[in-house]
């Protein structure tokens, strides 16, 4: 419900809602889908969609299985630090991209051409930029995805290959890939789906000669007088067509999901390979992945902070340091209350998306009732459609809906409906990319045993699944801190987030840009320590197993 | 004659009744001098806080605006919203559409908010202090459905690391010249705002086709568009641009050492920022005092210490435009002479956006 009527609402309220005197009308409909801007802003979307995707895929699965499968140096701290691309806001990430690219003013031309002497061939505000930015942004979502399946992988399988003669390469890509291959896809969709419906890089770093579908969205309901909401709605319907035939491609290559299986009654334990002098190439690769996509932008942003003025003319980089945008920040009236605002919304949203994620894969995958994969596809939804549009979902049935609106319209549970269920697909994924690998057979000796099916998913399924669900909660917890397409028209007086502040303050106040950095910094900082803390619940609660294990053990002993 | 017990009771209640009625009509009312403040402020006590939404920085509101009506009215309570003028215009339309407004007052750009007044989503009421302040013609609505707050004056900005001075165009056509290709960054037209409501008052005087080929020849300069004019001053203060057409209030705000200067070119205009009571406001009288405080002369001054142009001309040369505007030039009201940006700015968006993509 929570996912389908916002939407319906969407979707039907175009037509008969006349807000400030306007609806869509049928006619207006069809022309908009229909028309050759529209298919123009189409080809251009999907382009860059697909383009993002096959980059970050390639390049994530890679540096995913060196991680999670070498011994490269250093492996706990990639496999903490991986996800640091996502801690950045959107906003203050295209603006370091600019920094750092922009053909003008970047650091990377203006130390290339102080080392070379040629011009700086780097322009941030290109196809090829956005590919590299948006690309970069979603590797972490591929790590994430891919790092249990790959950490699940039977290393029998991999031995036989071995014993057979096969190298390390050709078991690579005869034996694990093809095993990790609905992973794959899995993670490929997701990452498609979310460079369909991104529009901060696109709107920031496009220009006049970019334009998609999201920004064209953007444009319908942030710059048309009045707002252009049934057109924006219509452009929905697109967006929705293509995530349910993105969906079906996903369920149709994962059909025979029992092929993949291979989280079977025996441990398995990962078959570590030994890199030797392929090491510092390994770790080389990694570094460069995790330099481009978060030291490098983290880097500018910093440097942003830490200057009261900044300016660049020739190579020349002109700074005037202070900390003076540090204490600006802290003392932004309503930072504290945005803060916690933003960490509590984060923290609630991830503990529910995470439950219910955990519910719907199950019931998808598991569940023996027909029409159990049509779970799948209506907890996609959500993704077909970008932030923003979602967000003018969820403000119209919470603002129209009698009843509703008097109930929870002003409080802070739309907010937290928003980040659920934007944030709820992306959950779904990476746990269902888990409980794919899971036999059944482990569940039904667990009943067989005399286990109810709660106690069988409490002491099977779950436990197997950790991997899978912190991810998802580390995921959504991160996302919901930096996000604002969904929250911006959600936002009342006592609900101020930090991202909504930020933007507000960027946008009304020319010498701001120091005082948002500073405020992204302490942001990103605080999700570094979210971050750092995981891995150590992780083990508090393997200690914590093994204690309770070791006690259960005494009675026994005893007699 | 025997009187039963209820008939006494009903010839009792009825004596009193007649009694307490003909005193009533014979005693003198007595004459109450009623001032506007005290019985609005009497109102306003009954509701005790104000929501407002604003296109303006929540930290200017918060550190300023508040203070300083508190110092007023110490037993207010305020919340503020800070959003872009286009959010602002649709939440406000949106609420009064849903029978749901949260907000009790609106201080946003003039072109967008008028749409929301359009739409019917604005409560008609005649601001005392206008009078009170002499406040003149075209900053507010005769008809009381917005009122003045302040303005934002456009000006040419310049890097001066990179733009001498003798080098600034003199004329807007000049902005049109191709030595400027790559080098202007300026607000998105279509957002209706500082540019658009520029060239909007440009439109009639220029006429329709001068007018569009200068509209084309800045185009074919390939600017920067921005989401606000504060995001153009900042790529012109990073020197990703070397001009701007900017509020002026970005240059006053800027940080010490920041390479920017300004100019002006004739005819200057400035941007409106308005003050809308909302219809059906959850607390009208709240709101009212509000934007009456905003209006008088405590209000305008501490408008101007956030760096905002007050909207009443004496304040205004009292403060801030004090040396900042050449001797004799005038200010006028951007698109004052430009009733169709006003009564149709969806049109002019979408002709913006036909020319400059």
């Amino acid at each position: 419900m929570i996912v389908i009527l916002p939407v319906a609402y969407l979707m039907i309220g175009s037509f008969y809602l006349k807000v400030g005197g306007v609806s869509l009308t049928f006619p207006q409909f069809l022309n908009t889908i229909t028309s050759q801007q529209t298919a123009s802003l189409l080809s251009t979307t999907l382009l860059l969609a697909l383009g993002n995707a096959a980059v970050a895929i390639l390049v994530g699965t890679v540096y995913t299985w060196i991680i999670v499968r070498t011994d490269i140096p250093g492996k706990r701290l990639f496999d903490t630090l991986s996800v640091l691309p996502l801690t950045m806001p959107f906003l203050v990430k295209a603006f370091s991209w600019i920094l750092v690219f922009s053909p003008q003013i970047g650091l990377g031309n203006i130390a290339f051409e102080s080392i070379t002497g040629l011009d700086g061939p780097f322009n941030i505000y290109t196809f090829e930029g956005l590919i590299f930015a948006m690309s970069l942004g979603a590797i972490p979502i591929v790590y994430l995805t891919l790092k249990p399946v790959i950490m699940s992988v039977d290393p029998s399988l991999e031995e036989a290959s071995r014993i057979a003669g096969k190298g390390v390469l050709k078991t690579l890509f005869r034996v694990t890939f093809p095993v990790i291959l609905p992973a794959m896809l899995s993670a490929f969709v997701l990452v498609t789906v979310f460079g369909l419906g991104n529009f901060d890089y696109p709107l920031m770093l496009g220009g006049n000669n970019i334009k998609t579908l999201a920004t064209e969205v953007y444009y319908l309901l942030f710059h048309q007088l009045p707002p252009a909401y049934g057109q924006a709605a219509a452009i929905g319907i697109i967006y929705l067509v293509m995530t349910l035939a993105a969906i079906t491609f996903y369920l149709y290559f994962t059909r025979k999901a029992y092929k993949f299986v291979v989280v079977t009654g025996k441990a398995p334990r990962p078959t570590l390979y030994k890199l030797g002098k392929w090491k510092h190439f390994a770790f080389a690769v990694c570094f460069t992945v995790l330099f481009l996509g978060f030291i490098l932008p983290f880097g500018g942003l910093v440097l942003m902070s830490l200057a009261s003025s900044y300016t660049v003319y020739g190579h020349n980089v002109i700074v005037t340091w202070s900390i003076d945008n540090y204490v600006k920040a802290l003392n932004l009236p309503m930072f504290f209350n945005a803060v916690t605002n933003t960490v509590v919304l984060g923290f609630a949203s991830a503990v529910i998306a995470t439950l219910l994620a955990a519910l719907l894969a199950y019931a998808a995958l598991k569940s023996r009732v027909r029409g159990a994969r049509l779970i799948e596809y209506i907890s996609a939804i959500p993704l077909a459609f970008p932030g923003i549009i979602y967000g003018l979902a969820l403000f119209w049935t919470f603002l129209f809906l009698p009843g509703i609106s008097d109930l929870l319209y002003g409080t802070v549970w739309p907010l937290v409906m928003a980040l659920v269920v934007i944030r709820l697909p992306y959950s779904v994924r990476m746990i269902s990319g888990s409980l794919m690998q899971i036999s059944d057979d482990l569940e039904a000796a667990a009943r067989v045993a005399g286990a109810s099916r709660l106690r069988s998913l409490r002491r099977v399924i779950l436990p197997l699944l950790k991997s899978g669900l912190l991810n998802s909660f580390e995921y959504t917890f991160i996302n919901s801190l930096r996000e604002l397409g969904a929250v911006i028209l959600l936002v009342t007086p006592g609900t101020i987030v930090l991202t909504s502040l930020l933007l507000n303050l960027y946008s009304q106040h020319a010498s701001a840009l120091g005082i948002v950095a500073a405020a992204s910094v302490m942001l990103c900082v605080m999700i570094m320590l979210v971050l750092l803390l995981v891995p150590l619940f992780q083990r508090l609660m393997s200690w914590g197993n093994r204690v309770i294990a070791s006690r259960r053990k005494e009675p026994l002993e005893k007699t | 004659m025997k009187v039963s017990m209820v008939n006494a009771i009903a010839i009792v209640l009825i004596v009193i009744i007649a009694g307490v009625a003909i005193y009533g009509w014979i005693r003198p009312i007595p004459e109450k001098t009623i001032t506007i403040e005290e019985s609005l402020e009497d109102l306003a006590k009954t509701e005790g806080t104000v929501t407002i939404y604003s296109s303006m920085d929540a930290p200017d509101f918060e550190s300023v605006m508040k203070p300083a009506f508190l110092k007023v009215y110490p037993w207010a309570q305020t919340s503020f919203v800070g959003l872009d003028a286009q959010d602002v215009s649709s939440r406000m339309t949106t609420e009064y559409t849903a029978g749901h407004v949260t907000m009790d007052v609106a201080v946003n750009g003039f072109p967008v908010t008028y749409t929301a007044i359009q739409a019917g989503a604005a409560e008609n009421w005649i601001n005392p202090m206008i009078a009170l302040m002499a406040y003149p013609n075209g900053t507010y609505d005769p008809q009381g459905s917005w009122g003045p707050t302040y303005s934002l004056p456009i000006c040419i900005a310049y890097n001066t690391n990179l733009v001498n001075a003798s080098e600034v165009p003199t004329s807007y056509q000049g902005l049109g010249d191709p030595k400027w290709d790559h080098k202007i960054a300026m607000e998105d037209p279509a957002v209706l705002q500082v540019t658009a409501a520029l060239f909007a008052h440009l439109y009639p005087t220029m006429g329709n086709a001068s007018w569009t080929s200068f509209m084309q020849s800045i185009a074919a300069n390939h600017p920067v568009l921005t989401e606000s004019s504060s995001d153009a001053f900042s790529k012109l203060a990073l020197g990703e641009a070397s001009i701007s057409l900017i509020f002026v209030n970005d240059f006053l705000g800027m940080s010490p050492g920041t390479p920017i200067n300004v100019t002006w070119i004739e005819p200057a205009t400035a941007f409106t920022v308005i003050g809308v009571l909302a219809k059906n406001a959850p607390h009208p009288n709240m709101a009212k005092l509000f934007l009456q405080w905003l209006a008088s002369a405590d209000g305008q001054y501490a408008l101007a210490r956030t760096g905002r142009i007050p909207l009443n001309p004496a304040i205004a040369k009292d403060t801030l435009l004090k040396g900042l505007v050449p001797t004799g030039m005038n200010i006028v009201v951007a698109d004052s002479n430009n009733p169709d940006f006003v009564a149709n700015p969806g049109n002019w968006s979408t002709l913006f956006r036909s020319i400059f993509g």
